[in-house]
């Protein structure tokens, strides 16, 4: 279990203490797996032939089918959403400190160059703005949450979050438009908050 | 007010006002919207801005799936010797490793080979690799790729040597060939066989996949890597999990660990028949994220291959070759649970083989499923010629099939159960020392001897003995032997009675509704709803509100009231909704959601909620089209037939038409030709034959439906009989084989003497058609006790307003005017007649009720007679159905063609007469009464014209064909010797 995530979820009030044990659950699972899936790929070579993500999915489905709580699909896609954020961003947040030498020697660099995550600091100040969006309306902070951290579309996001998809479609909108807005147009960060 | 979050909500609220703008007029309405509040104009200016616009941030999920690192280079130069082999080139690389082209370089052969080079953790396992290798090395098929050789490299790294194949992988060798359907089927079925041959030797592929597959120069088959992926998981950390997998083609038990079996390639083979087909794989998962990508390979069923092809701009074989039987096959090989999937490879290679032979395609499970499902059917009785009925309900044998609740816990308890069914064969072995007879023992007969050793054995084991009443009940309801089920539930209510008393408990309310259901199914309506409270009751008492056992009560409670209530009381489709409701919050994935909704469309049609109806066929039809349920074929073929036959039964034919010969055609396929659904369609299918003209089509097709029924009572029982009996009958009554009618129907009056008293619908419905034939046959006596026996029945039904009960009408006041009574004939046909809806065709009852009043109108010379028969015929004419009402032109025809000449237009009166023996000729037997009508008709009109010698030649034929019928009505001999006699005295 990394304790920076669990340390992040705790604080993390705005979703249901139900979802945040269960995504402190899946924490473990996806982020040792992420690791493993970066190792591999550095071996894979037949783009788009080999389901890289195989173990991810594995762990993440043992979840699903076993544990009685994930029977309910739209708690399962929410827990998931916040786990993945919460690995995410510490993977960000690690990188950045070994780039700076400070420590984090449990994390094989090398593991996690290929793959495919944006500019570490990209994704911080992204996280950064989402807690301060949060304090606004939690709810266009979990739509981003859903839709940019775990990848969900507008139904899976609407399951998750029990929304309706016209809704999700509208907060999406809000909320990327105040993201843009607050991290200016190279993503960085700029004050302007309401 | 002035903290963030109510500020923010404020600016929220406002910019979810301009967003409800189209966006041209953001701008134009910003002032108005932020008033005179600049920081609420300057926030607003400033997110606006920000709304639509590229952001490479975040318009991307944050981690995808995206391969990268394609390019790096191979690790061995050229020359470099690996074993015995020398390294040419690199071909390419894959998740397990490298792959080289390589030469003897002992100059022994000049044989090239593929090298495999494999990961050097590979190395730690290597006697396992060992042992692996040769295994795979004993495959020995023209189809498979021989693996030759292997050891451990210099650099450490365990290498195998492969035959190399040159050759293209099958996808892209049908592509570029352009190859057609058969061409396809041939090649995944060469395919198949070298799977099946290595499944025979005990080697799954797992990993198959159009790169493994290639086609060689010669045009055959080969595989690659056989077995390979298992060699890799062998040697990886002693777990799969790592081994190579190719997304879409990796089944669901290869990611989430399950065991991986020969069933693991038959979904591979699935997938590969689906892309051989479509062209294209139903899913792309690279670039998808990992959640989304998770939830389609283990949640959603691919498409079927036909209706991906439709969305496809150039599909390599057109859809319509696809649907039914190879989206079939595909459905099955690609199941999530690999139990319901193809048992073996050898068995998906025969069903496509049987495709390509047109013979039936075994892919059918799902569909039998479902079937199974279906809580009730409904037969519509077509409306024919003069009298029309209309149907009622039919009790679907088949309900629902529910789970047996059989409790999976304890193994000493399963063991007990095992012994006992292994007992029953046992016992029948012992009975039956030849083992030929023995086999010839039926599924049946052992289940009755295992009954029987449940009530004498098993004294000591109460639970054991209760778990078998649920497991053999289970086993009757599927075999729909409800009076055994019946038994047997009571067995165990007495059990439970002794063990318990009078406290509730959920076995006894699972068996106190099985009971009830079982009454239902057999017709003992009142039995069954005593039973199915008491459930309900138990169930409330254990505060039960949603367990499959009540949504099964509240079904069958449904079932008993659509049976028993009239038509406007609310409490089948009460019930039917309470159940659903619970389905759709419980489980929606159920295929009791689909009996429930189409149960409920059922109703509202009952009701004369038309508009209701067809919004729930509708729905029907879109759930049996949905993910959920696409792979079971079954399901939409009933749907299509449920909606085809509310809309024949609307006059919609054009539209009923295509959906009903699908359903007919998918389900005597999947279904299979005795099963009810089956029945059922190619009833419904009939009455649009018969309604387009193709009478003899529909006879034959309903004969067989009705042979069926008569030979196969599970196929429908009574409720299914008699109306197949009164639709035929009708059909026959309107070709003119009055005695077929007369005999149909009273072989249906006899059954009802002694079965199915309590089907008040179809009991009226054959009196009152009865009663009609019986008045074209002269009986008029009897035809009006019919007549008064069918309007009573309906009565009782409570369902008084019925189409029956329109066509009686009409009926009565044919008998009527039959025999000269006094009173208001013409008024009772005008009672009759119901004015069409607006986006329904002519209904009979209109036009029958017309025909006859203006029959009425003739007789007693009425001035109006003549303008009315042209409007009638005009109105017909002018009808988009016009051709699915010829039976009502060709008497609307003749009886305008009888007003001209009593007008003394006798030439103006001849071409409709003449129509009218045309269109008798196409459409009636050649000894029917009416065609003969129609002919003396024509007859009558060629004498006023002094055409005598062409008269006599019609009269001739008329009184041959009237001779022939053993009884008929009088005004048929009398119009016959009236033109005689014209004949003569013109003469």
């Amino acid at each position: 279990m990394n304790t920076a995530a669990s340390a992040a979820l705790e604080s993390d009030l705005t979703a249901p203490a139900e979802v945040r044990r269960m995504a402190a659950e899946l924490i473990p699972l996806l982020y040792a797996d992420l690791r493993r899936v970066a190792r591999n790929e550095r071996r894979r070579v037949d783009a788009g032939e080999t389901l890289q993500t195989t173990a991810l999915i594995h762990e993440a489905w043992l979840k699903l089918r076993d544990a009685a709580a994930f029977h309910d699909r739209g708690h399962f896609l929410r827990a998931s959403a916040l786990a993945m954020r919460h690995i995410l961003v510490n993977h960000a947040r690690d990188r950045t400190a070994a780039k700076r030498g400070a420590g984090a020697a449990h994390i094989r660099l090398d593991d996690i160059m290929e793959l495919a995550l944006p500019n570490d600091q990209a994704l911080l100040d992204v996280n950064d703005a989402l807690e301060r969006l949060a304090a606004l309306n939690p709810r266009l902070a979990h739509v981003v949450e859903c839709r940019y951290f775990a990848g969900y579309g507008d139904d899976e996001t609407a399951i998750a979050l029990g929304l309706t998809d016209r809704s999700v479609r509208r907060d999406w909108v809000k909320a990327r438009a105040w993201l843009r807005r607050e991290l200016g147009p190279d993503g960085g960060t700029s004050a302007s908050s309401p | 007010m002035n903290d963030p979050r109510s500020r923010w909500a404020r600016i929220e609220a406002a910019l979810d006002q301009l967003l409800d703008l189209p966006e041209t007029a953001r701008a134009a309405a910003l002032a108005r919207v932020a008033g005179n509040d600049p920081e609420l104009h300057r926030q607003l200016e400033s997110l606006l801005a920000q709304v639509g616009g590229e952001s490479p941030l975040l318009d991307r999920p944050a981690f995808t799936t995206t391969a990268t690192g394609a390019d790096a280079p191979g690790s061995l130069a050229a020359g470099t010797l690996v074993g015995t082999y020398r390294v040419v080139g690199l071909i390419g690389r894959g998740g397990m490793g490298e792959v080289y082209r390589a030469e003897r370089a002992d100059g022994q052969f000049q044989q090239q080979v593929a090298l495999k080079l494999l990961r050097t953790e590979a190395a730690e396992h290597f006697d396992r690799f060992q042992v692996e290798r040769q295994t795979l090395a004993r495959l020995d098929h023209p189809g498979i790729a021989r693996l030759i050789d292997g050891g451990i490299a210099a650099d450490g790294r365990p290498y195998m040597a492969m035959e190399l194949v040159e050759g293209r992988p099958i996808t892209d060798w049908c592509r570029d060939r352009r190859s057609d359907l058969g061409r396809r089927l041939l090649l995944f079925m060469e395919v198949c066989e070298a799977v099946a041959y290595a499944h025979r030797n005990l080697v799954v592929h797992r990993d198959l996949k159009p790169g493994n597959v290639l086609v060689t120069a010669d045009g055959r088959i080969r595989l690659l890597d056989f077995g390979i992926a298992k060699l890799i998981g062998a040697v990886d950390e002693m777990n799969t999990q790592n081994a190579p997998l190719t997304p879409g083609y990796a089944a669901p038990e290869q990611l989430t660990g399950g065991a991986v079996t020969t069933s693991t390639d038959v979904y591979a083979l699935g997938m590969l028949l689906f892309e051989l087909l479509t062209g294209a794989r139903p899913w792309r998962l690279a670039g998808l994220p990992l959640l989304a990508a998770l939830d389609k390979v283990l949640r959603a069923p691919p498409p079927p291959p036909s209706r991906f092809a439709a969305t496809l701009p150039q599909p390599p074989v057109p859809g319509r070759l696809l649907r039914g039987d190879l989206d079939a096959i595909v459905a099955k090989a690609v199941r999530k649970e690999p139990e319901r999937r193809y048992a073996a490879v050898n068995a998906l290679r025969e069903d496509v083989a049987l495709h390509l032979r047109h013979e039936p395609v075994q892919a059918r499970e799902g569909a039998r499923l479902y079937v199974l499902g279906r809580t009730l059917r409904r037969h519509r009785v077509l409306a024919a010629s003069g009298a029309l009925v209309v149907a009622s309900l039919a009790a679907g044998a088949a309900g629902m099939a529910w789970q047996a609740h059989i409790a999976r816990g304890e193994a000493q308890k399963e063991k007990a159960v095992k012994d006992f069914l292994v007992g029953i064969f046992q016992r029948n072995t012992v009975n039956n020392p030849d083992g030929a007879a023995a086999r010839q023992t039926t599924a049946e007969q052992l289940l009755d001897s295992g009954a029987q050793a449940i009530g004498t054995q098993l004294a000591d084991q109460p639970e054991v003995r209760g778990e078998l009443f649920d497991t053999v009940a289970d086993l009757y309801d599927q075999l729909e032997d409800f009076d055994k089920v019946a038994t047997l539930e009571r067995e165990q209510l007495a059990d439970l009675q002794r063990r318990d008393g009078d406290r509730p408990s959920t076995q006894k309310a699972a068996a106190q509704a099985e009971l009830g259901r079982a009454l239902a199914m057999t017709s003992r309506y009142a039995d069954a709803e005593a039973q199915l409270r008491a459930a309900l009751q138990t169930m409330d008492r254990l505060h039960d509100s949603r367990s499959p056992a009540r949504v099964q009560a509240l079904t069958s409670l449904g079932l008993v009231a659509y049976h028993t209530r009239p038509a406007g009381d609310p409490a089948a489709r009460d019930y039917t909704q309470a159940a659903l409701d619970i389905l759709e919050k419980y489980n929606p994935r159920s295929s009791d959601v689909l009996s429930a909704v189409q149960l409920l469309a059922r109703i509202a049609e009952e009701r004369g909620e038309d508009t209701e109806a067809e919004r729930g066929y509708r729905k029907f039809v879109a759930l049996a089209q949905s993910a959920d349920f696409r792979d079971e074929p079954v399901a939409l073929a009933d749907a299509d037939s449920d909606l085809g036959g509310f809309l024949a039964g609307k006059h919609r034919y054009a539209q009923a038409a295509p959906m009903l010969s699908d359903a007919v055609a998918v389900l005597e396929k999947a279904a299979g030709p005795e099963h009810p659904s089956t029945v059922l369609a190619k009833c419904e299918f009939a009455r649009v034959l018969a309604a387009m003209n193709r009478r003899d089509e529909a006879a034959a097709l309903l004969g067989q439906a009705l042979a069926t029924l008569e030979r196969n009572q599970a196929a429908g029982g009574v409720p299914a009989i008699a109306p197949t009996r009164v639709q035929l009958a009708g059909l026959e009554l309107a070709r003119g084989r009055f005695r077929q009618a007369d005999a149909l129907l009273a072989h249906n009056l006899t059954m009802f003497l002694t079965q199915g008293a309590d089907e008040l619908h179809y009991r009226a419905a054959t009196l009152g058609l009865h009663a009609s034939v019986l008045f074209e046959m002269g009986r008029i006596a009897e035809a009006g006790r019919e007549l008064d026996q069918s309007e009573q029945l309906l009565a009782r039904a409570g369902n008084p307003n019925s189409a029956v009960h329109s066509s009686n009408l009409v009926t009565a006041a044919r008998l009527a005017m039959m025999r000269g009574d006094p009173g208001d004939v013409a008024g009772m046909f005008r009672h009759a007649m119901t004015p069409p809806q607006p986006d329904e065709g002519l209904p009979d009852a209109y036009l029958s009720a017309n025909l006859g009043l203006i029959e009425t109108q003739l007789q007693s010379s009425e001035a109006g007679a003549l303008k009315a028969a042209q409007d009638l015929l005009d109105r017909i004419l002018a009808s988009p159905d016009r051709a699915f009402i010829a039976d009502w032109e060709a008497r609307s025809q003749q009886l305008l063609g009888a007003a001209l000449l009593r007008s003394g237009q006798a030439v103006v009166a001849e071409p409709h007469l003449l129509r009218a023996v045309e269109l008798r000729s196409s459409l009636d037997d050649p000894d029917s009464p009416w065609l003969a009508q129609a002919r003396v008709g024509l007859a009558t009109c060629l004498i006023a014209q002094r055409r005598p010698a062409e008269a006599r030649r019609l009269l001739d034929l008329a009184a041959k064909s009237e001779e022939r019928q053993t009884a008929l009505n009088e005004s048929y001999r009398t119009s016959l010797q009236a033109a005689r006699a014209q004949l003569a005295a013109g003469r």
